[in-house]
């Protein structure tokens, strides 16, 4: 069994209104030094096959992400017991 | 400087056409031959942004282009009644007594929410709102009507059905609940024609005092122009272009059009401008949608009769190098267009201040007719606004639908009708809509009496319409109700259409509530087909007879047309958004059965068709003819409810839509889980499906206390009353002519109901 995470994020120039208001916050909080900010999605899965990179792929495309939008990326962690 | 002149003087048709889509500005031939003229008079070539700017205020999304014949023809003369402003600015004004007037706007967002459906519809609603809140008023109740694709069916492009149907509704949800405006009514529909073009029409109520109401127009020159709220960047570049044909499978183009929406900037946006408002300090005031600025500065003057001045340097970008063209053609969301007077500047800029909103002094009213933009010291557009703004008018080829006169069509009886009722309390068409309606908060601000669902905790059923009190003090409600019904537009655009305007009506009278006005969104397909045309020109004949026969104003409305993808037009979908008056929140009827050993009637004529149910749907049987609306009953029998309404004599109403009079009954039970018995021998059809399942007619259910059984039926003479059983047990049960139909337990039913919709969304 192979521990995979899909990194769901925003592609670039898709104003993400969360990290937006984070990164104001900061800000007025005295972060001077933070110049951006941007927030990745992660899911893990554990998944007991061997093609799990497109088992997990699959599950990206159909259920978490919009092309149009997102991009996705795909690691491996571990391998589990 | 980023600015580009683009020769058009001498052009051939075809070098035209090939400019027209070089500048993606989405204008056909004879409006590039126009320009042409036009700038051949002024013996010079246009600028891009000028060029952008004709596209947008051309554009059938900003100019009504194709529907402007006919909603002139349909509804131009229509009642008057309380009307405070109707069809003129950015929603219509209504006056609701006691010198307050609530204001009330629909809108489509069909396209953005097809290519990206979470930002579509999220934006959808920001921009309803701020329809709103640009005349004055504080926003008080969203609706959302929405049509979704088959959910078994492809997908739309890589999006799969479910996956549409999912985010469109978290979109209205995350923007709405942050926002702290309850949605309380609405409407879903699915059909394999919005496979590809998903319908998002969200509508919002404002309120506020009938003095403080600010105009889309400037008529003072001097006065300053001041864009408010987001920054300026470049998503929703060409929007509206956009919508303005049908969706493409270009993801790279379609991109642009993109954008997710930030209620965080919008929230204080209406705590600033609505204390403005409070303190007279706003001559005019737009809000900032399809075409940004290019449309609302145009229209915003073009209606005052006077001109502008616009200092591009002005305006907060989110990026440093957009061209100006990008800038003022810009869609980007949550702005607002203020026109105030240069000795308010100060105390408005202590206001924006104080909820920590972005906003700048773009431009000063002039007088004349002419909108100029300095960039960089140099002037880079110069128009004239009546050109600029009125817009090319089509009068585009339409095919009227033949209605054959009188067409059967005969669909089979199910093998079992238990079974039959359990399938069709478990399809997408009827099943609860608790697992949407759930995900919106219905009750923030604390003004929802009648809220979406009524009956006992756990157990609810759909109310007719929500019931809202929105001014502190006074008891008076305002009733909303938002509806759809594709199947039978689609079966017969003309009575269709009345069909679907009795059914909001009815909606209304049901839950104790006089119908007061109207709000139409029409979403069609290509206007290029004349049998689309034919159907929006059928369609609007009908709302302009109904709101003739009732005396209700459409008071604003909006135009969707290209919805579709490829070969496929969308099924004719005009949404309605009916609002009324209760004098008193406390008098308004409820949905669910109150108790045991009452009495069950049925009100109105006997309607035997079957066209356009969910039955047929069910059958897949197509076709036939629709009946008459009995506009006529459908006004006595309303004046009858309201009448007694006050009284108490009605314990629980509901009437009889999607799903017929067992579906009508079975959503009753569930409220409160109490059975009913029924025999259905008095109800007219030749069989027992139609009798359970014809949805056409002005019938409503309705339980009565036995001991005022007599005082009920004196009320209702003169008007057909059946009395069909009682209430009373935990099961279902329908006997017809002796035969036992149906007989199966309340929770048995309202548990494939309740889960209808849980594999969808």
């Amino acid at each position: 069994m192979v521990k995979v995470r899909i990194e769901v994020s925003y592609l670039d120039g898709v104003e993400d209104p969360e990290a937006l208001t984070i990164f104001k916050n900061l800000s007025s909080l005295g972060y001077d030094s933070v110049k951006s900010l941007r927030i990745i999605r992660s899911y893990e899965l554990d998944i007991d096959s061997p093609h799990y990179e497109s088992v997990a792929r699959d599950i990206g495309q159909n259920l978490m992400i919009n092309p149009v939008i997102h991009r996705m990326k795909i690691v491996k962690v571990e391998d589990v017991e | 400087m980023n600015v580009r002149t683009v020769e058009i003087i001498g052009k051939s048709e075809a070098e035209l056409e090939k400019i027209s889509e070089e500048f993606s500005l989405g204008l056909s031939i004879s409006e590039m031959v126009q320009l042409r003229r036009y700038f051949t008079s002024l013996n010079r070539n246009p600028r891009d942004i000028e060029l952008q700017a004709m596209a947008q205020a051309w554009s059938e999304h900003c100019c009504y282009k194709s529907s402007k014949i006919h909603l002139k023809r349909y509804l131009s003369g229509l009642p008057k009644k309380d009307v405070v402003l109707a069809m003129e600015d950015d929603a219509g004004v209504l006056s609701m007594g006691n010198g307050y007037v609530y204001v009330v706007k629909m809108e489509s967002h069909n396209h953005p929410s097809a290519v990206e459906p979470y930002g579509g519809a999220a934006t959808g609603v920001g921009g309803i709102i701020r329809d709103i809140l640009c005349m004055g008023a504080q926003p008080v109740a969203l609706v959302d009507s929405l049509s979704f694709g088959d959910p078994e069916g492809p997908k739309n492009g890589p999006l799969s059905q479910r996956f549409l149907a999912s985010r469109i509704v978290a979109g209205i949800r995350d923007y709405g609940n942050r926002l702290g405006i309850p949605t309380v009514a609405g409407s879903i529909d699915f059909d394999s024609s919005y496979n590809h073009n998903p319908l998002v029409n969200a509508g919002c109520v404002g309120i506020a005092r009938e003095d403080s109401i600010v105009r889309s127009r400037v008529s003072d020159v001097g006065d300053l122009l001041i864009l408010a709220g987001g920054r300026t960047g470049r998503d929703g570049i060409h929007g509206v272009t956009f919508a303005s044909r049908r969706l493409t499978a270009d993801q790279e183009e379609n991109r642009r059009a993109v954008q997710l929406g930030n209620p965080i900037v919008e929230e204080p946006l209406i705590h600033a401008i609505l204390e403005m408002v409070s303190h007279h300090l706003v001559d005019a005031m737009k809000d900032l949608g399809g075409g940004g600025l290019s449309s609302s500065v145009g229209e915003m003057c073009y209606a005052g009769g006077t001109g502008a001045i616009i200092d591009l340097d002005n305006v907060i970008l989110k990026e440093e190098d957009m061209a100006p063209w990008e800038i003022w053609i810009s869609e980007s969301q949550e702005r607002m267009l203020l026109a105030v007077k240069e000795e308010n500047l100060q105390r408005i800029r202590e206001i924006f201040e104080s909820w920590d909103v972005e906003f700048s002094v773009i431009g000063r009213v002039v007088e004349g007719s002419n909108l100029r933009i300095r960039y960089r010291g140099t002037e880079i557009f110069n128009l004239d606004l009546p050109f600029l703004t009125s817009g090319p008018v089509y009068s585009r080829l339409y095919l009227l639908p033949k209605t054959p006169e009188r067409e059967e069509v005969f669909s089979p009886e199910p093998e079992n009708y238990n079974e039959f009722l359990l399938r069709a309390l478990a399809s997408p068409y009827l099943a609860s809509r608790a697992p949407v309606v759930r995900q919106y908060d219905f009750t923030v601000r604390g003004n929802t009496v009648r809220k979406p669902f009524n009956g006992l905790s756990g157990e609810q059923t759909h109310s007719d319409a929500a019931v809202i009190k929105p001014i502190e003090g006074l008891d008076i409600g305002l009733g909303i109700t938002s509806d759809s019904n594709s199947q039978i537009v689609a079966a017969d655009p003309y009575r269709g259409t009345l069909h679907l305007l009795g059914e909001a009506y009815r909606n209304l009278i049901s839950s104790g509530v006089r119908p007061h006005s109207l709000v139409d969104c029409l979403n069609f397909g290509d206007p290029e087909d004349p049998v689309v045309m034919g159907q929006f020109a059928e369609s609007l004949r009908a709302t302009g007879e109904f709101c003739n026969f009732f005396n209700m104003p459409v008071t604003a409305g909006n135009v969707s047309l290209y919805n579709g993808s490829g070969d496929t037009q969308i099924k004719p979908s005009p949404v309605f958004m009916m609002i009324g008056l209760v004098p008193d929140v406390k008098k308004v009827n409820k949905t669910a059965f109150q108790g045991e050993h009452h009495s069950i009637f049925l009100l109105g004529n006997d309607s035997t068709s079957m066209v356009g149910s969910i039955y047929h749907k069910l059958m897949n049987v197509e076709g036939g003819t629709i009946e008459d609306a009995d506009l006529d009953e459908l006004r006595k029998l309303g004046d009858a409810i309201l009448d007694v309404t006050p009284r108490g004599l009605i314990l629980s109403i509901h009437d009889i839509s999607q799903g017929g009079l067992v579906g009508a009954l079975c959503e009753m039970a569930f409220g409160n889980n109490v059975g009913f018995h029924v025999e259905l021998d008095k109800v007219a059809g030749a069989r027992p499906s139609i009798k359970l399942f014809s949805e056409l007619g002005n019938r409503f259910i309705v339980e009565v206390d036995p001991s005022r059984e007599e005082e009920f039926l004196e009320h209702f003479r003169g008007l057909k009353v059946t009395r069909l059983g009682s209430t009373g047990g935990d099961r279902a049960i329908i006997e017809d002519c002796s035969v036992r139909l149906i007989d199966i337990g309340i929770t048995e039913l309202s548990n494939v109901w309740n889960h209808g919709l849980d594999r969808i969304i």
